[in-house]
């Protein structure tokens, strides 16, 4: 014998119609599954762009920045980072750069800015090895940094950070201003406002390491030298390891080495702490979500009673007023998917925009959040299907 | 289809509901309407009726008894059989309409198609529904709502609906219940009508005005059938 049968053309036009007759309670219901998937899509794809650029961030400088410093008190009188240092830090394999510096400790330091003022300017003075500016990578706001040969030559040369230069009254090199420093000239060669290890030579006087060497002498132990090393991607923890060797063979436990922070670690607990607290905050939104959906259906299946025991009539079977009820509340939770994933997308894009980041945001996610809100919208559905086809047509009909 | 099989045959028929309390709203009820029969069947509220005719129209099964429908035994059928024959033997008509408010008079013809086993393309269901909307005289309004229609123009189109599938029977509880005696006059003349036209009718009626149109009258008191003929 021939079954009933219903096509998926009319399965859909009629979902359709029963929910175009009460478009608000459509959006209302909806709308549970709107905050729910757009919370979860925000809060996935937030959570995936902020551990980007921690990822990002550790790539360029942590992971690739090595520290040795002579901070190690009880160990001998021998200054540990000699002359040839950067030399010797460059020949280690996945070495890119590598420099000295120090703030030179000269009681009664001074300075006097030449052109505009008389009054001694109180700076750090910092010896800087060429090598170093490598490793700094500073932005040259005006004329240059010094190379080895001015270094090795001990030439009366310093490159200012940005606000030393404000300190001292310099505002242009054009006219070739010289400071000095002990009643010696040196002349500003370059302006420097920004870098990327090392930040404190913003704040000083730079002088290339032969001249302060020439001039004050070596550096004291404890005078808190560091060689700032950079290396290629990866090679940060093998270059730790062999740095003070390389330095200093004869007491490499006198340096004192900062190998970069384990990135994966870092990593993962700020991305795995956002993820936890806010996964969890969006699950809650979904329940909420399923639950309205779930009310809503039930409502609209005991409104209808009538209208199923009709349907029963003219011929459908329980499992096809189920199917319909079904299809109901799984077009609810698309339609709430959909809409819920484009405010998703705008949140992680507009946030991502506002804190200029970039915005990283799988597929998976923006594909798969509709499926979601369909699949919570079929879950809801399940018990009023139920109840919808446990419906006595000959009792609905009696009404 | 053969003539002599008749269109429905019951054979010691009854209906207990289980309650708690329990009713035995029909007992040890024989009937047979031959094809293109015309049968009112009367009896006092609460007789058992609408009961009969629920069983009539395999909304409800028989708790006892054999109920052969155009000679299929319809009785121990699984639930989506008889949910088949049903939607493709079967029309119903209402005393109050069951039309489907937000749809027009052609959108609730068409909803009587949505679950025939064999299917057929939505332009020849709609001309069907013109073609059937036309016989009762509602072609012109078949884009109204319910709501936009009287009472008699509402039973026109619910009887237009039963007759979609072009059923063996028509099962009608009190289909003027809800209507003046002027549009009661139409609705039973287009009753008269489909069953000239060849269809078994079986209308539940109080109104000794609309049992008199029938070919046979059928009583039923306490749920057993004590007339017939
Ligand atoms: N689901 C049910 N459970 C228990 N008893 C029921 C149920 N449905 C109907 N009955 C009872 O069965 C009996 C017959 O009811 P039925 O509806 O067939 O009467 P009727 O002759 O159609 O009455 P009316 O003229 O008022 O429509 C009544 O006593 C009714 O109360
Ligand atoms: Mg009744």
């Amino acid at each position: 014998m021939n079954r009933s049968r219903i096509s998926a053309r009319d399965l859909v036009d009629e979902c359709v119609a029963a929910l175009v007759v009460r478009p608000g309670r459509t959006c209302l219901t909806a709308l549970g599954v709107v905050l729910g998937i757009g919370t979860f899509v925000s809060v996935v794809g937030l959570a995936a762009t902020a551990s980007g650029q921690i990822g990002e961030r550790f790539d360029v400088l942590a992971a690739t920045t090595v520290l040795a410093s002579d901070g190690r008190e009880d160990l001998g009188e021998r200054f540990p980072i000699p002359p040839d240092a950067d030399a010797r830090a460059r020949s280690l394999n996945g070495v890119r750069a590598a420099g000295s510096l120090w703030t030179v400790r000269q009681p009664g330091l001074g300075l006097e800015g030449a052109p505009t003022t008389d009054q001694p300017v109180t700076l750090d003075l910092m010896a800087v090895s060429a090598g170093a500016w490598e490793a700094l990578q500073p932005r040259v706001v005006e004329g240059r940094t010094y190379d080895e040969v001015a270094d090795a030559a001990g030439l009366h040369v310093a490159v200012l950070g940005s606000s030393a230069a404000v300190r001292l009254g310099i505002s242009t090199l054009e006219t070739r201003p010289a400071i000095t420093i002990d009643d010696v000239p040196f002349t500003v060669v370059g302006v420097v406002d920004d870098v990327v290890r090392s930040p404190e030579v913003l704040l000083a006087v730079s002088i290339p390491r032969g001249t302060a060497e020439a001039i004050w002498g070596q550096p004291q132990p404890n005078a808190a030298a560091t060689e700032v090393v950079s290396t290629d991607p990866g090679a940060a923890t093998q270059v730790a390891d062999e740095l003070p060797y390389a330095l200093s063979p004869e007491a490499p436990g006198s340096l004192r080495v900062t190998p970069p922070p384990d990135p994966r670690t870092l990593r993962d607990s700020v991305a795995g702490d956002l993820n936890t607290l806010f996964v969890v905050l969006a699950l809650v939104c979904l329940l909420v979500g399923a639950v309205g959906i779930a009310n809503t259906t039930l409502v609209a299946v005991l409104e209808r009673t009538s209208e199923i025991g009709l349907r029963r009539a003219l011929g459908a079977t329980p499992h096809q007023v189920a199917t319909q009820v079904m299809v109901e509340s799984a077009t609810l939770g698309g339609l709430g998917g959909l809409v819920g994933t484009s405010v998703g997308v705008v949140v992680v894009v507009t946030v991502s925009t506002v804190r200029e980041w970039t915005a990283v945001m799988s597929p998976l996610l923006t594909f798969g959040a509709p499926g979601v809100g369909v699949l919570i919208g079929t879950l809801a559905g399940l018990y009023p299907a139920l109840r919808a086809a446990r419906i006595e047509p000959s009792q609905a009909l009696r009404q | 289809m053969n003539p002599e099989v008749p269109t429905v045959e019951l054979v010691g028929v009854s209906l207990t509901y289980a309650g708690p309390p329990v009713v035995a709203a029909l007992h040890d009820v024989d009937l047979r309407l031959r094809r293109n029969e015309y049968v009112a069947v009367v009896g006092p509220s609460g007789s058992g009726k609408s009961t009969l005719l629920n069983i009539l129209g395999l909304l409800d099964r028989p708790t006892g008894g054999t109920f052969r429908l155009s000679g299929i035994d319809v009785s121990t059928l699984p639930e989506a059989d008889r949910a088949a024959l049903r939607g493709e033997r079967i029309g119903f008509v209402f005393q109050s309409f069951h039309l489907l408010e937000h749809r027009t008079a052609v959108e609730n013809l068409l909803v009587a198609t949505l679950y025939r086993p064999t299917k057929v393309g939505r332009a020849d269901r709609v001309a069907r529904a013109e073609q059937v909307l036309t016989r009762v005289g509602m072609r012109e309004r078949m884009y109204a709502r319910p709501a936009q229609l009287s009472g008699g123009e509402r039973q026109r189109v619910a009887i237009a609906r039963a007759l979609m599938n072009a059923p063996d029977l028509l099962l009608c509880d009190e289909p003027t219940g809800n209507l003046d005696s002027v549009n009661a006059a139409k609705v039973l003349a287009l009753i008269d009508e489909v069953h000239q036209a060849g269809q078994t009718v079986v209308v539940i009626t109080h109104d000794p005005v609309v049992a008199a149109r029938a070919e046979r009258r059928i009583a039923i008191t306490d749920g057993s059938v004590t007339e017939s003929g």
